[in-house]
Order: C-alpha cells, then sequence, then structure tokens
C-alpha cells in the first residue's frame, strides 16, 4: 500500500472511533434483565446520628419499555433477613420480629402500576411497597440514564417506618429512631 | 514551720476550682454508665445511654481543654511551704498525668465511634468529623485503649483523692483548700507538730 493510503486509513479510523464515541448510544427497545450491581439501601437516625444500611439479595423484574410505558412494568424486591447495616447485633435486630419481621414475610417489594413521563429520562411510577405484611401505595420519582447499552434507574423515596410498624415495643419511640427512613434504590437494567 | 490559717490558705481562682470540680463530677458520672452500658444488649436503652455518655464524654473534653488553657495561663497557688520536694514533683506529676488522660480519654472515645462506623452527633444537634475510618480492627484495638485508659485514670484520682485527704486531715496542710472556695471551711483547727 502507499504511504498515503496508508494514512487515509488510519486517519478514517481514527475519525470513526472518535465518532462512536460521541455518538449518543441508542436507547433499547426494553430492558428486562436487572444486573447484580443493582443495590437497595436506606439511611436512618438514631438520636441524630446518621445511620446506613443495605439489603444484599436483591431481586428484579424489569420489563421497561420507554417506547411504551403503558406496558411496562417493575418489580423490585429484597429479601428482608439479608439487610446489613453494619453489625451482626443490629442485622439479627432488624430482621426479628420488631422490624421487618423477615420469617414473616421475608420479602420487602414495590410492584409498580404506571409510568408517567416527567422529562428526559425521567418517570414518575406509581405502585404499591410492601414490608412486613404492610402494603401502600408509593408514587416515586425515577431517573434513567444510559450506561453503554445498559440503562441505570435511579429512584429514591422517604418512609415512615410507623406506618409499617417497623420498630414495634420500645422501638417505636421515635426520638431515638426517627420515623424518616431513607430508601435509595439504584437498578442497573440491560435489554434481553 | 508557721502554719497558715484556712482563712489566709493560697487558692486556686475560681474558674479553675469550678472546672475542676464540675469535670470530676462529670467524670464520676461517666465512669460507671460506660462499665454498663457496655454490657447491654442492643435496645433502646442501650441507644440512649451510648448517647448521653459520648454527649457528656465531648463535654469533658471541652471543659478539660479549658481547663488546661486556664492552667497554662494561670499559675496554681503556691504549695505549702513545708511540703517535702519529692512530694511536689510527684503531685506535678500525677495532675500532669490527670490531664494528658483526661484529653486521650474522650479523644479516644471518640476515635473508637469513628472506627465503628459511627458518627458523633453532640447533643444530638452537632455531628463531629470522624477521627479516622471505619475500621472493625481499630475499633476493637481503641475499645481496649478507651477500657485501659479509663482504669488507669480512676487509679490515678484514688490516689490523687487519697494524698489530698492525707494532706488535709493527717498533714493540716491546707492542700486541699487551695480547690475549695474561701467560705468553706471558715477555719480549721490545726495540730500542732
Amino acid at each position: 500500500m502507499s504511504p498515503l493510503s496508508i494514512k487515509t486509513l488510519c486517519g478514517g479510523a481514527l475519525l470513526s472511533i472518535c465518532a462512536a464515541a460521541w455518538a449518543q448510544p441508542v436507547p433499547a427497545a426494553a430492558y428486562t434483565h436487572a444486573l447484580p450491581e443493582s443495590s437497595v439501601s436506606f439511611s436512618a437516625t438514631q438520636m441524630g446520628v446518621p445511620m446506613k444500611g443495605h439489603f444484599k439479595a436483591v431481586t428484579a423484574q424489569i420489563d421497561f419499555m420507554p417506547g411504551d410505558l403503558a406496558k411496562s412494568h417493575v418489580e423490585v424486591a429484597v429479601q428482608s433477613a439479608s439487610v446489613d447495616a453494619g453489625s451482626a447485633q443490629t442485622n439479627a435486630l432488624l430482621a426479628g420480629a420488631d422490624w421487618l419481621a423477615a420469617k414473616a414475610d421475608p420479602q420487602t417489594r414495590f410492584v409498580s402500576s404506571q409510568f408517567t413521563p416527567d422529562g428526559p429520562g425521567r418517570y414518575w411510577v406509581s405502585g404499591t411497597f410492601s414490608v412486613k405484611g404492610h402494603s401502600q401505595p408509593l408514587r416515586v420519582q425515577v431517573s434513567t440514564h444510559p450506561d453503554g447499552k445498559d440503562l441505570i434507574m435511579d429512584a429514591a423515596f422517604t418512609l415512615d417506618r410507623t406506618a409499617f410498624g417497623l420498630g414495634t415495643g420500645s422501638w417505636a419511640d421515635t426520638s431515638v429512631v426517627a420515623a424518616a427512613i431513607a430508601v435509595q434504590v439504584h437498578l442497573v437494567v440491560s435489554p434481553q | 514551720m508557721s502554719s497558715t490559717p484556712a482563712a489566709e490558705v493560697a487558692r486556686y481562682t475560681l474558674p479553675a476550682q469550678l472546672l475542676h470540680w464540675l469535670i470530676a463530677l462529670l467524670i464520676f458520672g461517666l465512669f460507671p454508665l460506660g462499665l454498663y452500658m457496655h454490657g447491654l444488649p442492643l435496645s433502646v436503652r442501650k441507644i440512649e445511654l451510648y448517647s448521653w455518655h459520648k454527649w457528656f464524654g465531648i463535654t469533658v473534653l471541652l471543659l478539660v481543654v479549658l481547663r488546661i488553657g486556664w492552667r497554662l495561663t494561670h499559675r496554681p497557688p503556691p504549695l505549702p511551704g513545708d511540703i517535702p520536694p519529692w512530694q511536689q514533683a510527684t503531685a506535678a506529676l500525677m495532675h500532669e498525668l490527670l490531664y494528658l488522660l483526661m484529653l486521650c480519654i474522650p479523644l479516644s472515645g471518640w476515635a473508637l465511634s469513628s472506627a465503628a462506623g459511627v458518627h458523633v452527633v453532640w447533643w444530638g444537634v452537632w455531628k463531629l468529623p470522624n477521627l479516622l475510618p471505619a475500621n472493625p480492627a481499630m475499633a476493637h484495638l481503641l475499645e481496649l485503649v478507651h477500657a485501659t485508659l479509663n482504669y488507669t485514670l480512676v487509679a490515678l484520682v484514688a490516689v490523687h483523692m487519697a494524698a489530698a485527704l492525707k494532706h488535709q486531715f493527717i498533714d493540716h496542710d491546707g492542700v486541699l483548700l487551695r480547690m475549695l472556695p474561701r467560705l468553706l471551711p471558715r477555719s480549721l483547727p490545726r495540730q500542732r507538730r
């Protein structure tokens, strides 16, 4: 090959790579698979001290179609017994009868019923949140952004633990553990 | 050798006295509180007691800093002249050790909480920065440090109190009066040697 055509070839290749890098990823028609990097975490306050935790066992059934919200459906569940708040003692307490009562109701879950668009990549998702045998309607704002071929879906909401009987007996005292529990859901979903 | 009537004993300044007794009172409460709360199973009571312990502990830290600042800027009253030099030196060393322990103990507690991944939030309002990152091995070590320093403090305080009482009621040299306000006692009969 002549030196000029090699240069052209290399220049062309370089341009193509740059173009590929700059190009916006094309959103998939449907995201149906939640990756293990997905997480459900929470933060609470006890006597002014912030405490954090997460659930180690997260499962999600995803059928998210940005182009067909009416048919989209998301179900996120955690195994209540997989709660991890930093110490074995605390974890045992939280999984126990006064808190999550994992033996009686092994799963904490959110099941969506409706997706409403709210700007580019943002949706209001209505559904039902269930924990410890209690169910309540819940509406969360979900923001999404692409990550390569995958999609990141983030939602945050605050729940009143007293509405779900989380923390009974002496734990009902909200001056010790505050009523507001902040929950953060981070789903990494991929097309089939 | 002459004796000084109680009414004329050179005394510590009032701020020094107030800080001394206030810190002593708080430490006398914090020590048994720490021992008791440590053995509790996880419960609302345990969370409450740990919080109170940390709140008062940080308060002691601040008071000790104030006390040290005052001490550095205000010379203590001279000791009665007939106290042997070795006793004066021992007293000075004792007091330095007490200051050191009273600083290190709340700091070690704060570090312990940090290493355990629990922020110290003073009076539930002011969030103090963690002194070190969360680290279970460090937390375990700092638990031992905090306990050891505390037991050392208790031992030294016992000697400190015994010495003060010895000087006051056996030697009758008015040493204890130096840390008491001028009101009491009005006068203390001194035995002739």
